[in-house]
């Protein structure tokens, strides 16, 4: 059995680096027939990495002592729940879990497409599997996991009784992952650089939503940690400021730091350069951390020394910072910013704030961590920093960065308003400050403390009246409750108020931060039987000793009776010592706690005279910490769930990342709720006919067109066709007949319908004298659109015109004047689409990009016409066909999944027997 | 005083930066302690170049005989090294778990006379578990405390 998980590893390694070569290829040659084996190689890895732990959770299962990690990590006793779980107890099987999640990843990340360019997602795979390789080779070569014992010992060694709790499934599980899921969107900044797509918007949609996906596991594998460490560990606290802790802290807050500027990058093409440089340094501090924390080049209290692993760490880590690096300076020209930043206070300086605070937290954290080493280095000698280092810095920036929290919702993007600013931020500073005064007043007189209470409610109340004002904004236009356009408000914008949720969910945790920073109350007393201790007001009467024989420990424990001020009894509190067969022993905390304090007690000894000593807490407000963290979870659910239809992006990212909200208020036209409520017929016509002069163009036109579908229009020359579009699309009134429009009438319904279609025509009704640019500028004011600036970069992109943006429109060719108008199309986002011959005049490539975007439109529930002469393109999306031959219908019929041929006969029969 | 766009950031950066530095400036002078393992510690003390008005952290082996627990002051005294040339230390809290069975610590704290007087105490467990975490104590309730485990700490399980 230890020898197919040997050879799995084997396997793996040797698929890995298939993978990455083949998708290396792949992306040089632009090759999808190459991609696709690299994707079965990926799949492969990922199989043979999960039969590898299969294999290992077997043999922790069956407890094989032959297989070294097995003996050394388990032993019979040990309850088959924390056999299992001893995979990652040690080394070599915390070294198998980084790369076994990474292969999964890996393979999710390769099947993602990008349409339009696929050779970045190539790239990054091939990243990704070479980041899976050198995992690999440690496994194969280093650490691992089935090595043979011999002699085959009769028990194993056991797990360390402080590892045996339900925290050690869960806490250090969502930890790696979140460590482990770094590396794709560092992937993904590597792709995008090689193939020089970096700063670009399908760049931003891949790399955000893993990075969010990667900080949710961080996050909750940090703060669980915390928990657990509170709640097991026993020392009152719950952070330390440890060297292994602050490893997991870095990445986190460079992480933060780019979920923030990232979102001026989405909007405005700003901080390109740096957010890839964030992408990248988040994946490399979490590999340092790694490496600090296994090569025992510090002198902490985790003394993990495996040189030998620590200088592979090294290498790795010093490969990738130096690849990093060259390609962000080969590719720095394309990360260059679109915009300036225009005003101090807007959304994009808010980020640029954040950003800086958040990377003065990392720089701090970095510093105290190595600042051993760095003072050795010097010449000074080992000089360590402890906690009072670390709250004095990180403590206040960390309180200015909740304070900006409330700030942001009041800021605009470009610039604020700064009447609206002031009116929408004085409130809740009101609030913040009638909070601190209360405070002071009832006696709490700890000006940090003060800050910290004020901060929070101006944050509390600043995040909820924002909300409110929305939703009464909301409530007013639509003439609804304000509590209905409260709920369809978060439904509808989850990423925007799932962020808030998150941020309410921080200054949460800041209330239990201070609670437990500022008041916590501690004593430790030795005491007999019937004596009591009191600590904050409260008094533990001891009663004595109770010893308790369990299978495999022995537990002793003292009860404590603890009554109030008052004397009324609050709790009976039972903490214990537990020992294990082998000499070794362990605390187990007790705790009473409520919204407003933990009692926490310690069982710290006791001797045979019956003197008793006990270490006591009294911990205020400790229990907001959890409470935030779920809200915090919660929200980060929420910004990442998929969008049910999301708006077009530049890509086909997933609707996470795509269904941005309206940050600037106002919503756009359409949206979901909206349009279910409309006629389900978005184009219903009853006998049109339209004259020019004498000649009857179209006659008795009868159309019935459901939302969402795709009818091609076929017919000769001369037929009428676009004569008819340019009626549907109420460019020519009808000289007869009825026509209504998403069950609207065009003549009473006026602009707003019209604003729902477009017509791709022979006239592409671009303005010669203006840039690119300038014409898509002119028609999203036209059309109000949202984001406008933004959304002009997505869609050049997309059509890629983004080189000649600046280029006048008149020295356009054919082909590219058609690319603009299909990015008008994009940009305007309309229900209604008609399309007029629309591959006139495009290449190969644009033809194709045409097709995905078609595919896209409808796959958004957009109702589309096309004319076409071109049997190959665009046919294979229609679900009717109809033929106008001499102004009439002759010929309607469903047609979805038809062959060219088909449509060819139809075509012949219908049009040719008139003729 | 108009400053220049340009110049604007410069300036916001550096005000940052210069309340960055005060700050850690002040972190540093409150929590720096200079660290030595006990063999160097001592050779210091001997030569006299030991920097005594400094907080210090010290790491050694226990000398297992030394070791002596007095609950009702709440006081354990211990050495550091090897017999015949140790350091003496004394520390005011509550005496480790596992404190019998560890090998070695690393203690915090100043010298005060011939006394290594430590507020904070770190163990290491001589334990057969590779994973066995190295486990502290500390009086101040702000560091950590008699559980054989900071191993087991936050996030640091999930590094190993």
């Amino acid at each position: 059995m230890p020898e197919i998980g040997t050879i799995s590893l084997a396997a793996a390694l040797a698929a890995a680096l298939y993978a990455a070569a083949t998708f290396g290829m792949a992306a040089w040659r632009r090759s999808e027939e190459l991609a696709r084996r690299a994707r079965w190689a990926s799949v492969a890895v990922a199989a043979l990495e999960t039969l590898a732990s299969l294999i290992l959770f077997y043999l922790l299962g069956t407890s094989d002592f032959s297989v070294r990690y097995v003996a050394e990590y388990t032993s019979r006793n040990l309850p088959p729940f924390y056999r299992l779980v001893a995979f990652w107890g040690g080394q070599a099987g915390s070294l198998l879990l980084w790369s076994w999640i990474l292969s999964l990843l890996g393979a999710v990340a390769a099947y993602q497409r990008f349409p339009g360019q696929p050779a970045m997602g190539f790239a990054a795979s091939s990243v990704a599997f070479a980041v899976d390789v050198f995992f690999l080779l440690i496994l194969n070569a280093v650490t691992p996991p089935f090595a043979r014992l011999s002699p085959v010992p009769p028990d194993g060694a056991g797990l360390n009784p402080l590892l045996q709790n339900p925290g050690m499934f869960i806490h250090p599980l969502t930890l790696y992952v979140g460590y482990v899921a770094f590396a794709i969107p560092f992937s993904f900044a590597f792709g995008a650089l090689a193939t020089g797509n970096a700063g670009r918007p399908v760049w931003v949609q891949a790399v955000r939503s893993w990075t969010l996906f990667a900080w949710l596991f961080l996050t909750v594998g940090i703060v669980y940690g915390a928990q657990w460490a509170y709640v097991e560990l026993g020392w009152g606290g719950y952070w330390g400021w440890d060297p292994v802790e602050n490893a997991s802290l870095m990445p986190w807050l460079t992480a933060t730091a780019f979920l923030h500027s990232i979102m001026a990058q989405e909007r405005r093409g700003m901080y390109k350069a740096w957010n890839v440089i964030l992408v990248a340094l988040t994946f490399l501090l979490s590999i340092f951390g790694t490496y600090l924390t296994r090569s025992g080049i510090l002198s902490s209290v985790h003394a993990f020394q495996d040189s030998a692993l620590g200088q592979w760490f090294f290498y790795f880590l010093a490969a990738a910072t130096l690849a990093s690096i060259v390609l962000i300076a080969a590719r720095w020209q394309q990360l260059q910013g679109e915009q300036e930043l225009e005003s101090y206070a807007s959304k994009e300086a808010g980020f640029l704030f954040s950003n800086l605070l958040l990377m003065a937290m990392a720089f701090a954290v970095i510093l105290g961590t190595l600042y051993p080493l760095i003072t050795r280095w010097l010449g000074q000698g080992e000089i360590t920093v402890g906690p009072p280092f670390f709250n004095q810095v990180v403590v206040p920036l960390g309180l200015a960065l909740v304070l900006l929290m409330g700030l942001c919702p009041f800021l605009g993007w470009r610039r604020t308003n700064g009447g609206q600013f002031k009116e929408s931020f004085l409130a809740p500073a009101l609030v913040g400050v009638v909070v601190a005064v209360g405070l002071a007043l009832a006696g709490i007189r700890i000006p940090g403390a003060l800050v910290a209470f004020a901060i929070v409610a101006f944050v509390l109340s600043s995040l909820a009246a924002e909300l409110w004002r929305e939703a009464s904004r909301q409530a007013l236009k639509n003439g609804e409750g304000v509590l209905r356009a409260l709920g369809r408000l978060l439904a509808r914008e989850r990423r925007r108020y799932g962020g808030h949720l998150v941020h309410v969910g921080v200054a949460v945790m800041i209330i239990g931060m201070t609670g437990i920073g500022f008041f916590q109350v501690h004593a430790t007393q030795s005491v007999q039987a019937g004596q009591a201790i009191t600590v904050g007001g409260y008094r533990f009467a001891y009663n004595g000793l109770l010893e308790k024989r369990q299978p495999g420990r022995d537990v002793v424990m003292a009860d404590l009776e603890v009554s109030d001020r008052q004397g009324r009894p609050v709790a009976s509190l039972r903490p214990e010592k537990v020992f294990y067969p082998d000499g070794q022993n362990s605390t187990e905390v007790a705790i009473h706690g409520n919204l407003a304090r933990d009692l926490y007690v310690i069982l710290a000894g006791w001797q045979a005279d019956g003197t008793t000593t006990f270490q006591i807490y009294v911990n205020p407000l400790v229990q907001w910490m959890w409470i935030g963290e779920y809200l915090l979870v919660v929200g980060t659910l929420l910004a990442l769930w998929p969008g049910r239809r999301p708006r077009l992006q530049g890509s086909g990212a997933d609707g996470a990342a795509a269904g941005s909200g309206g940050d600037d208020g106002g919503p756009a036209p359409a949206w979901p709720e909206e349009r279910a409520e409309v006629a389900e017929l978005m184009v219903e016509a009853r006998d049109l006919s339209k004259r020019i002069g004498e000649r009857l163009i179209l006659q008795g036109i009868s159309l019935q067109v459901p939302r969402g579908q795709f009818v091609a229009l076929l017919g000769p020359n001369g037929a009428g066709k676009s004569t008819l579009l340019r009626v549907l699309s109420l460019l020519s009134p009808p000289s007869a007949g009825t026509l209504r429009i998403a069950g609207q009438d065009p003549l009473e319904a006026g602009d707003s319908l019209r604003r729902r279609l477009a017509l791709l025509s022979h006239n592409t009704f671009l303005y010669g004298d203006l840039s690119a640019r300038e014409n898509l500028y002119l028609y999203g004011r036209l059309y109000g659109v949202e984001n406008l600036q933004a959304r002009i970069v997505q869609v050049l992109e997309r059509v890629h015109l983004t080189l000649f943006q600046m280029d006048p429109v008149r020295v356009f060719s054919r082909g590219m004047q058609q690319r603009l108008a299909i990015a008008r199309i994009l940009l305007l986002s309309p229900d209604l689409v008609f399309l007029d011959e629309p591959y006139t005049g495009l290449d190969l490539e644009a033809a194709a990009s045409l097709n995905s975007i078609l595919a896209e439109l409808k796959a958004q529930g957009k109702t589309l016409f096309l004319i076409t002469h071109s049997f190959e393109a665009g046919l294979e999306l229609a679900d009717q066909v109809a033929v106008l031959v001499r102004g009439r219908l002759v010929y309607q019929a469903p047609s979805s999944g038809w062959s060219v041929e088909q449509y060819r006969n139809v075509y012949l029969q219908k049009a040719g027997s008139v003729k | 005083m108009k400053i220049s766009r340009r110049a604007r950031p410069l300036l916001g950066a550096l005000v940052i930066l210069a309340a960055m530095a005060y700050l850690m400036a002040m972190g540093v002078s409150k929590s720096s302690a200079y660290y030595y393992t006990v063999e160097e510690f001592l050779s210091r003390l001997q030569s006299g170049n030991a920097p005594l008005q400094q907080r210090l952290r010290v790491s050694g082996d226990i000398v297992a005989s030394s070791v002596q627990w007095h609950p009702k002051a709440s006081e354990l005294r211990f050495a550091l090294g090897e017999a015949g040339r140790s350091l003496p230390v004394v520390y005011h809290g509550a005496q480790p778990d596992n404190f019998t069975h560890a090998t070695s610590a690393i203690v915090e704290g100043r010298m005060v006379g011939q006394v290594f007087v430590a507020d904070k105490l770190m163990l290491k467990c001589p334990s057969k578990y590779e994973a066995a975490a190295p486990a502290t104590a500390a009086q101040q309730g702000k560091a950590r405390s008699p559980r054989s485990d900071t191993a087991a700490g936050s996030g640091s399980a999930g590094l190993r």
